[in-house]
């Protein structure tokens, strides 16, 4: 197990895909609960594609359900989809996918979620337990 | 990761020197140029030499793998470095097609990490950070470049490099660029004194380019090239009747036989026995103060910062400088004057009053400007006297002014010898100008001053010592019998050229010396250790 490095309001953050992978949690199944309609909608057709995504910083392939694409272009235009009214975790998880997965710091999250403060963000995405795989960045190999 | 050794203090503090195969490197850059090279651009490409080295030292370490890029397309078997993953090697073994709806078609090759394999794009040719064109290994690593390690490090490695170039007889130096002995041209000496004979008429400095054109080695001032400036500069500034006393970025040639012995060799009145003081020691009276008197000793940070945009300054003049018809380049004043590293620079003073010009000379290298005695005497200016110095459009200009009165008889700490003891007394003196009461400085006999100064310096007595004679003196002009600090630092300097720094440092090490309220301080001989 990768050594614990407590994060502070200077680390960046992401999904890790391969936290999904090798928990063998079922990432489709979590993008459903942020799907709007209309993606839904489009998802049907998606049943089962995959694709494959490229890490912005290191290049690393992962494959993806194509549920993670509709999300991120449909509703990257909707004003609504980091409505104050979501919760904490979930918006988070939400700015990641708009902003395809990029790191971000927990002050850069709060620029982008509008919601509590970047303290509360670290405490909440920052412990030992992982939350939908958002983790901090490491380039370990 | 291990540091690189070329980013770190150790390496160019301790380890760094400009060997041989660095001047070679740096003769070859002179001779490839054909141009004099600044001694900062010439350390910046060594920085560079050095960094790229060990580059090509870590790359050998690094198995020769080549670096990732997702532009680029890999074989199976071939061995990657991983910038992005703190420089993790690993060898391709396998490859597919990748797809992605926004990118389309790539290719994704599989990389083998000592067991763990990872994904990763290839033949990715979209807008990436690893894709950027700057892919040293250096650069990736997010090390400084050479431009920052120079600045970092300028301390050190500047006088290293300038040593050893100064000691090498291949190069030649002016004003901090370098030429190639080699490459300068060959000048009859008969120029030289046609380039003496042309200043002398001129009744003023030449620049370098009216010097080629009156030396005749040109038709056309267009012909004139940079490494002609520099070469005949080069002869000139090793020719012992010539003077540069140009201003930073002018060069201009005047001739030694007709400057001041000033512009080169300080006044014995100006040289300070330089005493180091801690103005952390001292107490908000003392640092206020500190920072109100205009004198060249005091600690840069010990000064309020001026507005770089003010037009013009007050100054109180001391006694030292009064005597010498110099002012004190202070952060304060040394914007107001042209100035160069180099050498002094000659320029006009313009008289406030009557718009008269008169040279002035600045003397970065000993912090004062000098030419002012005729202009203090003929206005009759005592030591304490507000001086304002200010701008013109023409920099090579500069208003010298005082704040006139009608003139009035004043009462006026007055110096005098008496037996073999400085003495104070306050008498009426004739006066026109504005002036600050704590600094004020008459004198009724120069001439004895100036002796008695001789062998104040002779004997060298100590600061605490010589502020214990001058105490009683001073304390009997004030009914309260304490004595300003301000007019203590005054009297000093009378007898002794000392800055305010070290006089507060010692009335506040002292127990015989009392402080009183707003910068007083009376005097208990009983304590005097």
């Amino acid at each position: 197990m990768a050594k614990y490095i407590k994060p502070t309001l200077d680390t960046k953050f992401h999904i890790d895909f391969s936290w999904w992978q090798k928990k063998g949690q079922n990432l489709r199944s979590y993008l459903q609960s942020h799907a709007c309609p209309p993606c839904k909608e489009l998802a049907q057709d998606s049943q089962g594609q995959i694709f494959d995504w490229v890490n912005p910083e290191t290049g690393e392939v992962f494959q993806i359900d194509m549920l993670w694409h509709i999300i991120h272009t449909h509703c990257s235009e909707d004003p609504t989809f980091l409505d104050s009214r979501i919760p904490l975790t979930s918006a988070i998880f939400r700015a990641f996918i708009l902003n395809g997965n990029i790191p971000l710091t927990s002050i850069e999250i709060h620029q982008k979620i509008s919601k509590k403060t970047p303290e509360l963000i670290l405490r909440t995405i920052g412990r030992r337990q992982v939350y939908k795989g958002i983790k901090p960045v490491t380039t370990p190999v | 990761m291990t540091q690189r050794k070329t980013q770190t203090a150790h390496y160019w503090q301790k380890q760094f020197i400009a060997g041989n195969q660095d001047l070679e490197a740096i003769y070859n850059q002179i001779l490839e140029h054909n141009q004099p090279i600044r001694l900062d651009a010439i350390a910046v490409d060594l920085i560079r030499r050095h960094c790229d080295a060990e580059e090509r030292e870590t790359r050998r370490e690094l198995q020769e793998g080549r670096l990732y890029q997702p532009k680029e397309s890999y074989e199976k078997n071939e061995t990657l470095v991983f910038p992005a993953l703190g420089f993790a090697t690993g060898t391709v073994v396998s490859t597919r097609e990748g797809q992605h709806p926004g990118y389309g078609k790539f290719m994704v090759i599989s990389v083998d990490f000592d067991g763990s394999t990872k994904e990763f794009a290839t033949q990715f040719d979209h807008d990436h950070p690893l894709n950027m064109s700057d892919q040293s290994l250096a650069n990736l690593q997010g090390l400084l470049s050479p431009e920052e390690l120079y600045q970092v490090y300028k301390d050190s490695i500047y006088p290293k490099l300038k040593n050893a170039l100064n000691a090498n007889d291949d190069f030649v130096m002016f004003h901090d660029r370098y030429f190639l002995l080699d490459l300068l041209p060959e000048f009859h000496e008969g120029l030289f004194n046609i380039a003496d004979a042309a200043i002398d008429i001129n009744n003023g400095p030449l620049s370098v380019d009216a010097l080629i054109e009156q030396m005749g080695l040109v038709k056309e001032a267009q012909e004139i090239t940079d490494v002609m400036r520099f070469s005949v500069s080069y002869r000139l500034a090793n020719d012992e009747r010539f003077d540069d006393v140009g201003p930073t970025g002018r060069i201009l040639w005047y001739l030694d036989r007709i400057a001041p012995p000033e512009a080169h060799h300080p006044p014995r009145r100006l040289l300070v026995n330089a005493q180091p003081y801690d103005s952390n020691l001292f107490d908000e009276d003392l640092r206020v103060l500190l920072a109100e008197i205009d004198d060249e000793t005091i600690n840069l940070e010990d000064i309020k910062p001026l507005d770089p945009d003010a037009d013009s300054v007050i100054i109180v003049l001391n006694y030292p400088h009064r005597r010498v018809g110099t002012l004190p380049l202070t952060p304060k004043t040394k914007p107001f004057f042209p100035s160069s590293h180099y050498n002094p620079v000659l320029f006009e003073f313009v008289d406030g009053r009557t718009g008269n010009s008169f040279p002035g000379w600045t003397v970065l290298e000993h912090n004062y400007v000098f030419g002012l005695e005729k202009w203090y005497n003929k206005n009759k200016l005592p030591a304490g006297a507000y001086i304002t110095i200010k701008r013109t459009d023409n920099p090579m200009q500069v208003i010298v002014d005082y704040q006139a009165t009608r003139t009035q008889r004043d009462w006026v700490r007055m110096a005098s010898v008496t037996g073999n003891k400085l003495t104070f007394q306050m008498n009426p003196a004739p006066l026109s100008c504005k002036y600050d009461e704590l600094m004020i400085i008459g004198e009724s006999d120069a001439s004895k001053l100036d002796d008695f100064w001789m062998k104040a310096e002779e004997r060298n007595i100590s600061t605490c010592d010589l502020l214990c004679n001058l105490f009683p003196v001073l304390s009997k002009l004030n009914p309260q019998s304490t004595v300003h600090a301000k007019t203590l630092y005054s009297a000093a300097n009378v007898i002794r050229r000392i800055g305010p720094g070290a006089i507060f440092q010692e009335l506040l090490t002292r127990p015989c010396f009392i402080p009183m309220n707003h910068g007083y301080w009376t005097y208990d001989p009983s304590l005097r250790d």
